[in-house]
């Protein structure tokens, strides 16, 4: 009946970071963690399935989506990470 | 002399006796062993006493023993039993939660009747079971009862609501009748005389409604049309772990086709 939105989530210090888009466009969300507010979104190529991990790399944070949508993406992983 | 040779002739005849005598013995021997073993077992049974050739004829058959029968005839019988009173608390348990869901339905009991009704169609127990779950949001006899209830409680604008749902799902005339109803208990003439010349100039018996049966059984609590988990559905929900309160919700994509198009929920708005 509802969206078949399949969500995966990481919660980090502050944030709650969450991905979303099996009936929408795929993106990754950051919400606050206390509220839920969204704080931020980020476009992903396919929607996030499975799990998510974050890791620091040379002073730079990154993270890890791993994705997966038919055969574009059968089973991906995306890394993201703030422009220098 | 005669009796001496009637002597030996007897001792002969009896050692003779006494010696297969013992072969009877260790037949009982052989049986008490291993009276009742499950295995099947391999029993000696002379058919008489001597042969033609003086031996003991060795007749040999395999059977089960009484006791494995008996266990057998216990076990299946157990079975049945264990699987007969499961069957009778399970028709049972149905009953008793389609009772409660419809006591719920009637809040504060003020349609009786309905639940009469509704425990009345609902005799076999897995016809139980299918009430006793929750109805699809496109059941329009559901939001008609509804409708019926809050007429009963004298809350005319909201049966108003769920008659008007009900119609927009099946324009059937049972249902329209409803709208009707509740139209004139709201005290809104203009449009209970509305459904009422649309309901008298319809031609008869178009759209007439299925049976309650047909709609429980192919649509409102079909497994198709309901989901196996209660809400929330596609929501992240934050919990605070202490108090257990829900602190936030939020929805994870966007609605379906199907959902956003229902009838049921136009002018609500889905996405948060």
């Amino acid at each position: 009946m509802s969206g078949r939105g399949r969500a995966v989530m990481m919660a980090t210090g502050s944030l709650l970071l969450a991905t979303e888009g099996a009936t929408g466009p795929a993106v990754l969300n950051a919400h606050d963690k206390r509220t839920g507010e969204e704080l931020g979104s980020v476009e992903l190529p396919a929607p996030g399935m499975y799990g998510m991990m974050t890791y620091m790399h040379e002073g730079r944070q990154y993270i890890v989506v791993q994705i997966a949508w038919g055969g574009q993406f059968p089973g991906s992983l995306a890394a993201l990470a703030l422009p220098e | 002399m005669v009796c001496a040779l009637f002597a030996t002739a007897r001792c002969a005849f009896f050692s003779h006796g006494i010696r297969k005598a013992s072969s009877p013995t260790r037949r009982f021997k052989a049986r008490r062993r291993a009276p009742f073993s499950r295995v099947i077992r391999e029993r000696t049974k002379p058919c008489r006493p001597f042969s033609t050739s003086g031996e003991w004829v060795r007749r040999t058959r395999t059977s089960t023993s009484a006791r494995t029968r008996l266990s057998r005839f216990c076990a299946i019988s157990a079975a049945c039993g264990v699987w007969w009173r499961g069957f009778v608390w399970y028709r049972g348990q149905s009953e008793t939660r389609s009772t409660i869901s419809s006591r719920d339905a009637d809040t504060a009991g003020s349609a009786s009747s309905m639940r009469a009704g509704f425990l009345r169609r609902a005799r076999t127990s897995a016809f139980c079971r299918e009430l006793s779950r929750h109805p699809a949001l496109d059941f329009p006899l559901g939001h008609y009862w509804l409708g019926n209830t809050y007429e009963q409680l004298g809350r005319y604008d909201d049966a108003v609501g769920a008659h008007q749902i009900a119609v927009a799902i099946f324009r059937g005339s049972e249902i329209m009748k409803g709208l009707g109803r509740a139209y004139a208990l709201a005290g809104k003439e203009h449009e209970a005389r509305q459904v009422l010349d649309e309901l008298v100039q319809r031609p008869a018996g178009t759209q007439s409604l299925p049976s309650t049966r047909h709609w429980v059984r192919r649509r409102a609590y079909s497994r198709a049309s309901r989901k196996r988990t209660r809400p929330p559905y596609s929501k992240i929900t934050a919990i605070d772990m202490n108090t257990g309160e829900r602190v936030f919700e939020i929805p994870v994509g966007e609605a379906s086709d199907q959902l956003n198009q229902h009838p049921a929920l136009q002018g609500s708005t889905c996405r948060a």
